[in-house]
């Protein structure tokens, strides 16, 4: 057979079975490497703690790219808000060498985000520990106890330095969530919303 | 190793740039092997004596279709990644018959007027020179262009979304139309 003709038998074969292939974009097909994926989780290298968010946001990381995956309610700085359900969508305008970073209010979408982008084929990508609770108890509020030694105090220093970085308020409380300067307030202990709440009336 | 392989790191900007010099001097070669840089080859395609022009172009089209659709299906290529231009359907018909015109004219398309020039043939050489000229009077005229430009836009959509049938059936017909169209034409010019 000449050449022509051996082409067009491989041009044809390859023509007349691609309606029977399926679709060629990866998302449709995203396979999950199980073990690689448990492995990541049970050696903590699937999230990231609040702090440490709000030092690569400092330091300018590279490709860093934040994705609010919950309602977004309030966005973390330099932060967009991609619905869940929209992520597949999104994910191929972000670029697999970034670094990404998913989060919720609660973490519970962020850790079921950062499984999707695992099997979408990013490999630096990381959910937020805590979602905006986090953030804002770490990170806006960080907490020091009244009675903490000054090994303590020193340590709390560049935490502090970092909570006004980003025009947060650390404040000397009980370890207890929801203390105040003033001691723990009666009444129910606050929720995300109404601490979103309170840092929007103080103006930050 | 994950195609585009610039998307995925690979390389850097710089190599890119390197890699497109590579991937344009194999082009032109190509090109010129096809005889592709010699403007009575191609005029004969608008007269329908040669029809050089619609096998190279289609044969173009298969190769780079199948290798697309089938790397893309195997996970080698992210093809979501691979840019798609926009479609502007009225300002790109009415830029279509004015291109139309002028390829007939000239002979030549931008590509080949190229590759023409490259050869040193004046015709090539002076068609670069218009295509440039036209292009600076577009930019200069830009302004009073920008209403006529985005109109009708239609975004980034492909002949298998628009038709709403899988990519795959829009492969095979492309083939199909492809091969029968090569058969055809053997066919004719054994004839003539």
């Amino acid at each position: 057979m000449k050449w022509p003709q051996v082409l067009a038998a491989v041009a044809l074969t390859g023509g007349l079975l691609a309606p029977f292939a399926g679709s060629p974009y990866r998302a449709a097909h995203a396979a999950l490497d199980v073990s690689a994926v448990a492995e990541a989780v049970a050696a903590e290298r699937d999230h990231v703690t609040a702090i440490e968010l709000a030092e690569w946001i400092r330091s300018r990381t590279p490709g860093l790219r934040i994705l609010d995956v919950g309602e977004g309610e309030y966005l973390l700085p330099g932060a967009e808000h991609v619905p869940i359900a929209s992520l597949p969508a999104v994910a191929h305008t972000l670029r697999p060498i970034d670094r990404i970073v998913v989060y919720s209010s609660g973490g519970a979408h962020g850790a079921q985000a950062w499984v999707l982008m695992r099997a979408l084929g990013f490999t630096d990508v990381y959910s937020l520990q805590g979602g905006v609770d986090a953030w804002l108890s770490e990170v806006m509020s960080p907490s020091i106890s009244p009675t903490a030694t000054r090994d303590e105090r020193q340590a709390f220093e560049p935490v502090a330095e970092l909570s006004r970085y980003f025009g947060g308020q650390p404040v000397v409380a009980d370890p207890a969530p929801g203390g105040t300067a003033a001691g723990r307030l009666p009444g129910p202990p606050p929720t995300t919303a109404s601490r979103i709440a309170a840092i929007r009336r103080r103006g930050c | 190793m994950t195609f585009p392989l610039f998307e995925y790191g690979a390389f850097g900007d710089t190599t890119a740039l390197a890699v497109a010099v590579v991937i344009g001097v194999a082009f032109g070669w190509a090109l010129e092997r096809a005889g592709l840089g010699f403007a009575p080859k191609l005029a004969g395609q608008f007269l329908l004596t040669d029809f050089t022009v619609f096998k190279v172009l289609f044969t173009a089209v298969v190769t780079a279709m199948l290798g697309v659709f089938w790397l893309g299906r195997l996970g080698v290529l992210d093809l979501a990644r691979v840019y798609v231009p926009e479609t502007f359907i009225v300002p790109q018909l009415v830029g279509g018959v004015i291109f139309g015109i002028g390829f007939f004219v000239v002979g030549l398309c931008p590509g080949t007027a190229c590759v023409a020039a490259a050869s040193g043939r004046l015709d090539g050489l002076v068609a670069v020179a218009g295509m440039f000229a036209g292009v600076l009077l577009a930019g200069l005229l830009f302004d009073g262009l920008a209403g006529v430009y985005a109109r009708t836009p239609w975004g980034s959509v492909t002949l298998a979304q628009w038709l709403d049938v899988p990519y795959g059936v829009v492969v095979a017909a492309v083939v199909v139309i492809a091969l029968v169209g090569f058969a055809g034409l053997e066919r004719w010019e054994r004839r003539v």
